[in-house]
Parts: C-alpha cells; sequence; structure tokens
C-alpha cells in the first residue's frame, strides 16, 4: 500500500492506525465504489447506536468514534468526528455507570486534546469527578504540563491520581516513574526549551492543532539525553533509573495547580461554551505591554466594566444623550428634525406580492385565498371557519375536485381547493362523516357507487362487486353500529350530540374513519368515477380487518385515534405524512398504513403501482407469523383482500431476513458453540476407541444420485483419525471448552496438515480490486457473500491456481470446522458421495482469525434456488423436485451418519446446488461450525442441549429428550418444508404425536408427506430408519414421472435452465 | 555494471540506513544524537551514539559476509518495551537472492545504478513516511536485531539464537520492495493495534 504518497492526509494516532480501514478511507477519496461502502458502514453503526435497547449503551457510541478516527484519517469534518463525541459525552457525563469507565476516559481525552486549553478541561472534568478512578487522565493530563516543562504540576497531577487510586495502578507508577526520568534529565542537561516544545508538541498534537503544524519528530521527552540507550545485542541498560535522585528537581517553585473553585454543571457543556466562537483563528498577539492574565474557567470574576442600569428618573433634559455617558454623549446636529412632518396614516404596505403563474411551482397551501386582503393574511383555520357553515355541499364540491385535482398527473396550478388543500383534506372527510351520519342512506347509491369504482384501474376492483363485501359496507353506513371516536369529533360536538349514542367499540374503530369517508362519497355523488386511493383502500383493509379484531384490535385503535387526531388538529400537509409513517410500524405487518402513507406524500400515484413496488420487496413470502391465516372464513372478497394483505404483510422484514441467511446461519452457528449452558458432567466408562470403517460404496446407487464433476482436490486424503473417545457424555456438544478439549484429543491439525497453514497474523478481508496475500497464495477478492457477527464469507479468485473460490473468514478462529470437513472427507476417502460435503482446501489460522478456503459453487444455496423459483413461477417448486431434493437430502445425511459425523445445521442454505454432468442437479452440504464428531463420544451419546434457536429446532429438543442423529433428519424434513410450501415448518403436538400446521394441497401426495413428516418429526425410538422412506419416495418418483407435466425431468431441465441464466 | 563485492555492501549499507531511520522515526533514540547524511538524494539520520554505532557495526559486518554466501534469508529489526519486554513493532526485510545461484563472487549486475538507487529511495521514503499510521511509542523501548538464515550456519561467537518475535494483534504493512537483480529485498512493518 502506498501510504507515502497520502501522509499527509493522515492524522497519526495514539495507538497506530488499522492498515485495512487505511487503506479503505485512503482509497474512498478517489473511488466512488468505496465511498459507499463507508457510508453503509456508518449508517450501520449509527443504526446501532439508535436502535440499542441493552446495558451498556456507551459501547456502541465508542466503536462508533474508533471507526471514525480510522476511517476519516484526515480529521476533516467529513467524519463529523467533533460532533459526535461532544453529543456522546454530554450524554453519558452524569451517567454513573461510566464516571469511571475506561472508555469514557478515552473519549474525554479525545475530545480535550482538541481543546484550545485541555489543562483547564481536565481540571473542570476532576473536580466534576469524571474518570477520577482511571490513569489515562492523569498520564493525559500531566503530558501538558510536562509539555511545557513544568514538572511540578506533572508531578503533582500523578499524586493526585495515586491519592485517587486510579487503576490500572502500576501503570499509573510507571508513567509517573518516566515523568521523574525526564525531569531529572531536564535538570542534568539543561532545559532546551525549544527541543522540548517541539517534542511535547509532537506527542500531544496527535490531534491537529491549530496552526496545523504536525511535529516531526516523535520523540518521548523521557528518552532525552545520552545515556538513555539500550541497543539489543550488547545491550547497555539504563544507567539513572533511580528515581530518588530525581525527585530535588520538584523543590524549586512553581506555580500551584489550580483547583477549579467548583465544578461546573456539565463540564462538556462549559467547555463547548468556552469554545463556540471562534471566528477569528489569528492567535492575538501583544497589544501593550500589560501582560495578559489568563482567565481560569470557573472562576467567578465579575466584568471589568459597569453594567448599565436604567435609572428610573426621567432624564429628558439630557435628550437623546441621557443614556449614554454624559462625557461623550451623541452630539445631534442642530439641524435634527423633531417630527416628522409627512403623513402616513393611510399608508399600507402590501403583504404579499403574488408571483406570475407558473406551471413549474405549485404552491402547497391556498396561496390566493391566504392572500386574498392586500393587507391581511389569513390562516388556514380562518378559511376553514369561513367555509364550515356553508356545510355539506361545499365540503363535497372541495372534496371532488381534489379527487380530480389527483388524477391529473401534471401538477398544474389549479383553483382553490386542489391538491395544494390537502390538509383540509380529513377536516373535510370529517365533516362529510357527520352528514352521512345525520342521514343514513338507502341502499342503492352505495351499489351504484361500487360499479363506477370497478372502473378504476386498481387491485381493489374486485371487491366492490363482491355481495358480501357491500353487505359489510352497508352495516357499517348505519350509524348504530359504528360510531367515530370521541376524540376526533371535538370540532363537531354539538352536530353530532344526538347521533353518537354510545362509546365506540374498539373493533369497529379503526373502521370508522375510512367508513365513514367511503360512504359520504357515495352519498355525494353516485356517478362519479374517481375515487381517492385511501378511501379505495379501506373496505378492504376493514374486510379483512373485522375478522380479526380480537387479534389485533389494539394496534389498530391507536392507529385510528392518531390518524382521527391529525385529521382534526393539524392543518399540516406534512405531519399527515409522518403521523402515517409511525403508525406504519407501530401497527406492524398491516396494509393500510403503507396504502394511506403512500398517496399522502406521492399525490396522483396509480394504486397498481403502489402494490407491484411492494410486490418486487420480497421474493419469498413467508407467513409463520402473520395473524392473517389466509382468514380461515367464508366470501370471496375477504379472501382477495387478505391475499394482499398476505403480500405486503411484513415485507421489508423478510427480504431482509432472506438476504441474509449467511449471516442467520452464522450467528446460529456462534450461538451454539459459545453458549454458556452448564454441562453437566456425567462420569460414564470409557470405552475402547472404536474403529470407524468407511461405508463400502453402495454397488448402485439410486438413479438421480451422481458423483459431482468436480475434481478431487489432488492432495492426498489421509486415514481418518482415531482417537479414543472421551470417557463421558457432555450435554453441550457445542461448548467451546468441549471444542477445544476435543481438538486436543485428536491433536489437531492430526493427519490433516496438508493445507493447514498457520499464519502470525490474518489481516482483515475487505472486497477489492487488488489481490491480497494470504500465506503465500494471492487471492482477488470479489465480493461478499455473506456476514455474520463471526465471521463473513467472500467469493474470491485464487491467482495460485485459477479458480473461484470462497473464503469463510472467521473470528476468533474456528479450528472445529476444518477438523470435521477434513475428517469426512479422509473417512469417505472411496465413497462416490464424497463431493457432496464441502471439502476445505486450505485453512488459514492465526491466534484470532481462521479463514477457510472452499470451492465455490457458482449455483448458490438451495434457499436461492427456491426463492428464484418463487421469484420466476410465483408458485413453490413442483412436488417431484422436492421428491427428487429429499432423496438426495436423505442420502447424503445417512452417508454422513453412518461415518458418525452429525451436521447439526442443516438447512437450505447449508445445501449448495450445482448442476452434473448430466443436466441433472446436485447438492453440496456446507458448513460443518456445529458438527458433532461422534467418534469422539461414547458410543450411543446423547446430548441434551436445547438449541433455542426459531426454526430447525427439533422435536426432540422440544420435548426436552436426550438426541443425537436426530436432529440432522428432522432438520431434512423442515428443509423440505421450505421447499415445498415456501415457509417455514410449524409444528403441532397432538396425543405426543408430532405433525406440521400446514395443509396439504389437494393435488399433493398426502400419504407419502404424511408419512414422510411423520417419521422424521417422530423419533421417539431412536433416529428414523430412511431407508424404507426412500424407497417410498423413490416409488412416487416413478409414479410422478409417467405424467409428462409432473415428471422430473423436465423439470429438471427447467430448472437448470434457471441457474444457467443467472 | 557493477559486481556482487558491491552489491552485499550495499544490501548491507542500505539496511544501516533503513535502521537508523527506523530509530530516528519511531523515537527510539533522541533526535539530537542523529545528524543527517546526503545519501540517495535523502537527507538520512545516522545515529552519533557510539554504543549504537558499535552495534550496527559488528551485526551489519557480519551480515555482509552471510549475504555474499547467501544465507541470509531474512533481517528482522525488534522493538521491544524495556519494561515489559513486550514486542511493539517488528521491522522484516525479507531477502531473496536473483540471478545464477552459482555464479560466485565475480557476478555482476547488469541492472542501472540508477535505478537501483531510485527503487531503494523510494523504500527510504516509505520507512519514512510510516509514522503516519504507526502507533505512538510511549514507553521505553529499545531494538533488537534478528537475522534468520538457513539451517547450516556457524554461529561466530556473540551470537545466539532467540525466539522469533511475534506482535500480538497484529497489523502490518508490507512496502515496496526494491531489487539489484541479484538481491531482491521486501520490507514490511508489523505492529501492535491498540483497540
Amino acid at each position: 500500500m502506498d501510504f507515502d504518497l497520502s501522509k499527509e492526509n493522515i492524522q497519526p494516532l495514539r495507538g497506530g492506525r488499522n492498515v485495512q480501514q487505511l487503506g479503505m478511507a485512503l482509497q474512498a477519496q478517489t473511488s466512488r465504489e468505496y465511498q459507499a461502502e463507508l457510508l453503509h458502514q456508518q449508517q450501520e453503526f449509527e443504526n446501532l447506536i439508535r436502535t440499542y435497547e441493552g446495558e451498556d449503551p456507551l459501547e456502541n457510541y465508542y466503536n462508533y468514534i474508533s471507526w471514525i478516527e480510522q476511517s476519516y484519517p484526515k480529521r476533516g469534518h467529513e467524519g463529523n468526528l467533533l460532533p459526535l463525541l461532544e453529543s456522546c459525552l454530554q450524554l453519558f457525563e452524569n451517567d454513573k455507570r461510566y464516571t469511571n469507565d475506561i472508555r469514557y476516559c478515552k473519549l474525554l481525552i479525545k475530545y480535550f486534546d482538541t481543546l484550545p486549553n485541555p489543562i483547564e478541561s481536565y481540571q473542570m472534568a476532576k473536580s466534576k469527578g469524571l474518570c477520577v478512578g482511571c490513569t489515562d487522565l492523569y498520564k493525559a493530563w500531566a503530558y501538558y504540563y510536562e509539555a511545557v516543562g513544568d514538572f511540578q504540576n506533572a508531578n503533582s497531577i500523578f499524586e493526585e491520581g495515586k491519592r485517587n487510586l486510579a487503576q490500572p495502578y502500576d501503570e499509573l507508577e510507571i508513567a509517573h516513574n518516566n515523568m521523574i526520568m525526564a525531569a531529572g534529565q531536564h535538570l542534568l542537561f539543561g532545559p532546551d526549551e525549544n527541543r522540548l516544545q517541539e517534542k511535547r508538541h509532537a506527542l500531544t498534537s496527535l490531534q491537529p492543532r491549530h496552526g496545523g503544524r504536525v511535529g516531526m519528530v516523535r520523540t518521548a521527552a523521557f528518552l532525552s539525553g545520552p545515556g538513555a540507550v539500550t541497543g539489543g545485542g550488547g545491550a547497555v541498560s539504563r544507567t539513572n533509573n533511580n528515581a530518588a535522585c530525581a525527585v530535588h528537581v520538584y523543590e524549586g517553585a512553581g506555580p500551584q495547580q489550580n483547583e477549579a473553585a467548583a465544578a461546573p454543571a456539565s463540564v462538556i457543556g462549559a467547555v463547548r461554551r468556552q469554545d463556540a466562537v471562534k471566528e477569528n483563528e489569528l492567535k492575538p498577539g501583544p497589544w501593550t505591554t500589560v501582560p495578559v492574565k489568563k482567565r481560569v474557567v470557573g472562576d467567578k470574576v465579575g466584568p471589568a466594566f459597569t453594567v448599565h442600569c436604567d435609572i428610573p428618573d426621567n432624564a429628558t433634559t439630557a435628550g437623546a444623550s441621557a443614556c449614554f455617558s454624559p462625557s461623550s454623549g451623541i452630539r445631534l446636529p442642530k439641524n435634527h428634525p423633531r417630527a416628522c412632518l409627512e403623513h402616513y396614516a393611510d399608508f399600507r404596505v402590501k403583504i404579499s406580492y403574488p408571483e406570475p403563474p407558473n406551471p413549474a411551482v405549485v404552491p402547497m397551501y391556498p396561496k390566493d385565498r391566504v392572500y386574498a386582503l392586500e393587507d391581511t393574511e389569513f390562516s388556514i383555520e380562518e378559511l376553514r371557519a369561513e367555509r364550515y357553515p356553508r356545510g355539506v355541499q361545499q365540503a363535497q364540491q372541495s372534496l371532488h375536485e381534489l379527487k380530480n385535482e389527483i388524477r391529473q398527473t401534471p401538477p398544474k396550478e389549479a383553483p382553490h381547493g386542489s391538491v395544494q388543500d390537502s390538509p383540509m383534506f380529513y377536516q373535510e372527510l370529517h365533516t362529510s362523516t357527520v352528514v352521512k351520519q345525520q342521514t343514513p342512506l338507502p341502499k342503492t347509491p352505495i351499489k351504484k357507487q361500487e360499479n363506477t369504482l370497478s372502473d378504476l384501474r386498481n387491485p381493489f376492483t374486485s371487491w366492490g362487486r363482491s355481495p358480501t363485501q357491500s353487505d359489510e359496507l352497508d352495516i357499517w353506513s348505519s350509524p348504530g353500529i359504528t360510531t367515530p371516536p370521541k376524540s376526533s369529533f371535538q370540532i363537531f360536538e354539538q352536530s353530532l350530540a344526538e347521533v353518537q349514542p354510545k362509546a365506540p367499540n374498539k373493533g369497529s374503530a379503526m373502521k370508522t374513519a375510512f367508513k365513514d369517508l367511503n360512504a359520504e362519497e357515495l352519498a355525494e355523488t353516485g356517478s362519479r368515477g374517481g375515487m381517492d386511493v385511501a378511501a379505495i383502500a379501506h373496505p378492504t383493509e376493514s374486510a379483512s380487518q373485522q375478522r380479526n379484531t380480537d387479534v389485533d384490535s389494539p394496534t389498530t385503535y391507536t392507529f385510528n385515534l392518531n390518524l382521527n387526531n391529525m385529521a382534526v388538529s393539524t392543518p399540516q400537509y406534512k405531519r399527515t405524512v409522518t403521523t402515517g409513517g409511525q403508525v406504519e410500524e407501530a401497527a406492524s405487518g398491516q396494509v393500510k398504513k403503507q396504502l394511506f402513507a403512500e398517496p399522502a406524500k406521492a399525490g396522483p400515484l396509480p394504486v397498481n403501482k403502489t402494490a407491484d413496488k411492494e410486490k418486487a420487496l420480497s421474493t419469498i413470502i413467508e407467513e409463520t407469523h402473520t395473524t392473517y391465516a389466509s382468514s380461515s372464513s367464508s366470501s370471496g372478497a375477504t379472501t382477495k383482500s387478505s391475499l394482499y394483505t398476505n403480500q405486503t404483510n411484513k415485507m421489508n422484514t423478510i427480504s431482509e431476513e432472506h438476504n441474509s441467511y449467511l449471516q442467520q446461519n452464522m450467528m446460529v452457528n456462534a450461538a451454539l458453540r459459545s453458549s454458556l449452558l452448564g454441562t453437566i458432567m456425567d462420569l460414564g466408562t470409557s470405552p475402547a476407541p472404536e474403529e470407524i470403517v468407511p461405508p463400502p460404496a453402495p454397488p448402485a446407487m439410486p438413479s438421480p444420485m451422481q458423483s459431482s464433476p468436480f475434481e478431487s482436490p489432488a492432495r492426498q486424503l489421509p486415514k481418518p483419525t482415531l482417537v479414543s473417545p472421551i470417557g463421558y457424555i457432555p450435554s453441550d456438544p457445542f461448548k467451546s471448552s468441549l471444542i477445544n478439549q476435543l481438538l486436543e484429543r485428536v491433536s489437531f491439525p492430526g493427519s490433516h496438515t496438508d493445507g493447514y497453514i498457520e499464519l502470525p497474523c490474518i489481516n482483515k478481508i475487505v472486497a477489492k480490486k487488488e489481490p491480497v496475500f494470504i500465506g503465500q497464495e494471492r487471492y482477488i477478492v470479489e465480493k461478499q457473500l455473506g456476514k455474520g457477527t463471526f465471521g463473513v464469507v467472500f467469493k474470491a479468485f485464487d491467482l495460485t491456481n485459477n479458480r473461484s473460490v470462497a473464503i469463510k473468514y472467521q473470528r476468533p478462529a474456528n479450528k472445529w470446522e476444518y477438523h470435521i470437513c477434513r475428517e469426512l472427507q479422509a473417512r469417505l476417502a472411496d465413497h462416490p458421495l464424497r463431493d457432496r460435503f464441502m471439502d476445505v482446501s486450505i485453512g488459514y489460522f492465526s491466534d484470532q482469525a481462521s479463514i477457510l478456503i472452499s470451492e465455490f459453487m457458482p449455483g448458490g444455496s438451495l434457499l436461492d434456488l427456491a426463492n428464484l423459483h418463487k421469484q420466476r413461477e410465483r408458485k413453490p417448486m413442483k412436488e417431484c423436485l422436492v421428491v427428487y431434493f429429499c432423496i438426495q437430502m436423505l442420502e447424503m445425511v445417512q452417508v454422513m451418519h453412518d461415518v458418525k459425523i452429525i451436521h447439526a445445521d442443516i438447512k437450505p442454505d447449508n445445501f449448495l446446488v450445482f448442476i452434473l454432468p448430466n443436466n441433472t442437479i446436485g447438492l453440496q452440504l456446507i458448513d460443518f461450525g456445529c458438527g458433532i464428531d461422534m467418534s469422539l463420544f461414547p458410543p450411543d451419546a446423547s446430548f441434551t442441549r436445547q438449541v433455542t434457536t426459531e426454526d430447525f429446532v427439533c422435536c426432540e429438543m422440544l420435548d426436552g429428550r436426550p438426541w443425537n442423529y436426530h436432529t440432522d433428519l428432522f432438520c431434512v424434513a423442515a428443509t423440505a418444508h421450505v421447499l415445498l410450501f415456501d415457509s417455514y415448518i410449524r409444528l403441532r403436538k397432538q396425543d405426543g404425536v408430532w405433525s406440521i400446521m400446514q395443509r396439504f394441497n389437494r393435488w399433493m401426495k398426502v400419504d407419502l408427506w404424511n408419512m414422510f413428516f411423520s417419521t422424521l418429526l417422530n423419533q421417539q425410538s431412536g433416529p428414523a430408519d430412511t431407508s424404507a422412506l426412500r424407497a417410498m419416495l423413490d416409488e412416487t418418483l416413478c409414479i410422478l414421472n409417467k405424467d409428462s407435466s409432473t415428471a422430473l425431468p423436465n423439470q429438471m431441465r427447467y430448472i437448470v435452465n434457471l441457474l444457467n441464466n443467472q | 555494471m557493477q559486481n556482487l563485492k558491491d552489491i552485499p555492501r550495499n544490501g548491507a549499507k542500505i539496511l544501516d540506513y533503513g535502521v537508523n531511520s527506523i530509530l530516528f522515526q519511531r523515537g527510539l533514540y533522541p533526535p539530537e544524537s542523529f545528524t543527517a547524511d546526503e545519501n540517495y538524494g535523502l537527507n538520512m539520520w545516522m545515529s552519533t551514539d557510539n554504543k549504537i554505532k558499535e552495534f550496527l557495526s559488528t551485526t551489519l559486518g557480519q551480515l555482509k559476509g552471510w549475504l555474499i554466501e547467501r544465507t541470509v534469508n531474512k533481517v528482522a529489526l525488534v522493538i521491544t518495551n524495556v519494561k515489559t519486554l513486550e514486542v511493539m513493532e517488528r521491522w522484516d526485510f525479507n531477502i531473496e537472492y536473483e540471478g545464477d545461484i552459482n555464479a560466485g563472487p565475480d557476478q555482476t549486475s547488469d541492472k542501472p545504478l540508477k535505478q537501483i538507487k531510485n527503487e531503494i529511495r523510494d523504500v527510504l521514503k516509505q520507512i519514512a513516511s510510516s509514522i503516519s499510521y504507526l502507533p505512538l511509542l510511549d514507553c521505553l523501548c529499545s531494538f533488537d536485531i534478528h537475522i534468520y538464515t538457513i539451517n547450516d550456519v556457524n554461529m561466530p561467537s556473540g551470537w545466539a539464537k532467540s525466539e522469533p518475535a511475534n506482535v500480538k494483534n497484529a497489523q502490518n504493512v508490507k512496502m515496496r520492495s526494491f531489487s539489484t537483480s541479484i538481491h531482491k529485498m521486501e520490507t514490511m512493518v508489523t505492529y501492535k493495534n491498540v483497540d
């Protein structure tokens, strides 16, 4: 890396810089790509801070600040470091947890170092009691005294630190002794003020000085002077390493350390105030010979001048100059006019000059009405009030106009009551509400309206025709059932008084606002085609809403209240939007706010567009948490609405989830590994080492199973490790202490030394275009495939062997995965399915991190495939494909179990797909991070550790029964479930028998799947025997193959094409 | 054209410059104990402290011999904390041999001297600019020189075998390398990254 070309742009840091971050930051100055990456990381940090709810909020701030320091090496404004530091420090200043926190102390020092007068700031912090227990504070503080050669004060600061028992104490002592040493040398060799100054500047000016000069020499002062040589080889020890003789230095007179009189309420606040005005960066030079007294902060000295006070008696005699000092008052000219001679009584200033009409500019309020008179400005409320008594007719008309306006695509200068009127929109809705309730409508106009509605191009047109729907509408429009909540109608109290017979019931609360609007519209215009989007959306919404009232009524209720409040009390256009947004968050998983907010923002936006956009958000629809549950009940209309709901429901979160499979995956791994659940050490008998016999290759593989096309690595496969199992069965096979113990037992890396490379350090990997060295090999890291808390997976190109590889970078190092992968390969040495399991070609290990190199599969994971299919076809995979994959998976799991290895983390994203030479699809199992090597445990060992992650927890764990091979088989079932139904498995236990909650479609092979799931979900009598299951699957496949529409080869061809075109 | 005799001397000389400028830049010894020495178009700071001079001249003198014999593959300058003996920083100079292995001491290089000098200057410049990202050494530090040789080398008196000096929580930065078409030297610094 060529740092020498940009060294002027790098501010030195006390702790040094991280090379990777520095490299990236420097590249970001020219490359847009890196800049975007930086911004992205920054946003992540900010998000973390915003959403953090745990015990230690400082942690995130600290990390963020450190990151900024590293990533914006210029320390300029772009990093925004100072304001952040300030706000962070202020935020936690009075937090008792952090008073003596070492991180807080570091931040405080960082901040003080940037100030013009750090010593005073330190004094304030000290008297406030901030960080008085931290050694760092005293060290940093004393530096400033040392820098100007004031050893006496530096010493007293260290003494102070010792009195306060600052931690770590030994560091304080070392620093103190160093300072004493420097003082001694200072005395012995004479004070060379300039030199000292410069050196100390270098030390303290790690942060930029205002002069902008960075010291060239960065030597600590205590090292100065000859005789301080400590050379290697012919080592010379320090001669005057004697603190006692140096103490005398302090006898000299010096200014006593000033204690701040009283601690200010907020140190940061005070410091900042002091720092606030600095327009003139020029240092003040001596104006006179009188020395300028240095002001001490916190010193309450009165001002040198007298503050002027008004004198109550009349001083008219002195005229205009009365309030000034008599000596130098204002002298008025002789001919000064005493009074104005002209008459301005009817002079009016226009408050508004109308602009020429401009089609490109749309005022967001009814400008022409607000400024209707030359010298008066009407408020919005006034305008409303004026309009109100005119009643319904008016309201309807304006609403009508509004609608028309919305439908016009090019925004135009409109007559009053157009788009600009939108603040009044809701107002009017309510007005009309009242009307409607006063005059219940006959049914006919409703029908009519619905028909016109259906002309609109939007996905909801269908509801209108449905008889059920219109019935519901009808119900709502009768005032007896639904009444608006009181809060929203304060203004209209009078007119409402008689129509408000009872308190609103919570279920219907949701509907009122919108439904009323709807009904009202019906009333006003039977023949109008246009209708507001929100109004349209609502009946649909409420249709499904009604059915789910009991489920989410609380949320709905608040939402409604918000809405109503907003409508009545806020004329501002903006506010309505934001409220809508909040509500959206509050009641998650509900369509209507989306719909509601969208038109409000965008004005004339066609509905179908919104809908489309939302569909595009996610590829897979995961309905596990939905409360709608395809709405069990009735009518076509309802089903339709809930269908739509399903699609928008939780879109954002879902798509995110699915974008980060690997992250999830890794987090699960990590959670498993680091679990702190206690191990109950059951001491058992230690059986003799058991030889693992690699299973002989099956003579005839079932047709779909085939060895992968990939060449097996050139390296020799060693014999599988034979190690006697440990003498007991732990309850938790993932515990890190156990893993370490096992690694020792197999004397890791054991026989798998080929490709095992230990490195002194592993640098962090980032995707960039230039090649990086890992060990002796060169790689070009192309892109990040996935990310978790402990590791990242990259796609890379191996320049040494000219092939694409996947790089799994983990921190801390994960040796276990390497071991399991290699051991599995060794045990399956001659097995045709060996290539179906991930092999690690090279593993790099250091004491902090590890990198595993494995083959890159362009096909992606099984989950990617399922999503891709879903995206293209809008439905889950064909059954025959699922059957095919089940056979494959069961086969692979069986092979793996035969050699006594449990994967323990099987899920769709851990199967990679690739295309076999005969154009069928093969699977490869990856990620053995939580693998279990059963040969290291006594025979028939089983575990009781319960994994608490959501899906893919096997029934044994749920039941609290011991498990071993069960979990993999269960997970195969869960994976099949995902493929079959596009949703994660949901379980149900009835009479001690587990089954899935999902209903089968009628065209499915129900018998097969019932058998399949019941076998794999209920393994109470030991791990299920899969051979029968496989036979059954094979048989089904044969049957399916007979019909060309369901035949496997056709589907397979489709999938292969899908993968090839990707 | 130069012959091999010059090159190893160059190699040792370059190391001398390199070590001195590191000692100066990293502030291991007080700056007034260095004097400027113009070379390769740069101001080199050379230590005037007798003990350092003596130590370096014996070490590098030995190194010179080994370079001719082609037995050295790495020279490391290790900076340790005097109090805790912790390794703070390590500067590696990896040496590779190019050209004909059996050519003997009369081997010549046809790379222009000017180009070699330019390359050397760039490396020394990089060393000087490293202070912008290296951490501040705010403790008493000393240095040592480790020479990595191939196995069958007789150890002269005054030398001892040592453990490899590994830096904890290490960051490392590779610098440019230069080559005289007989030797190729690659510089790398490894340092401790705090927090």
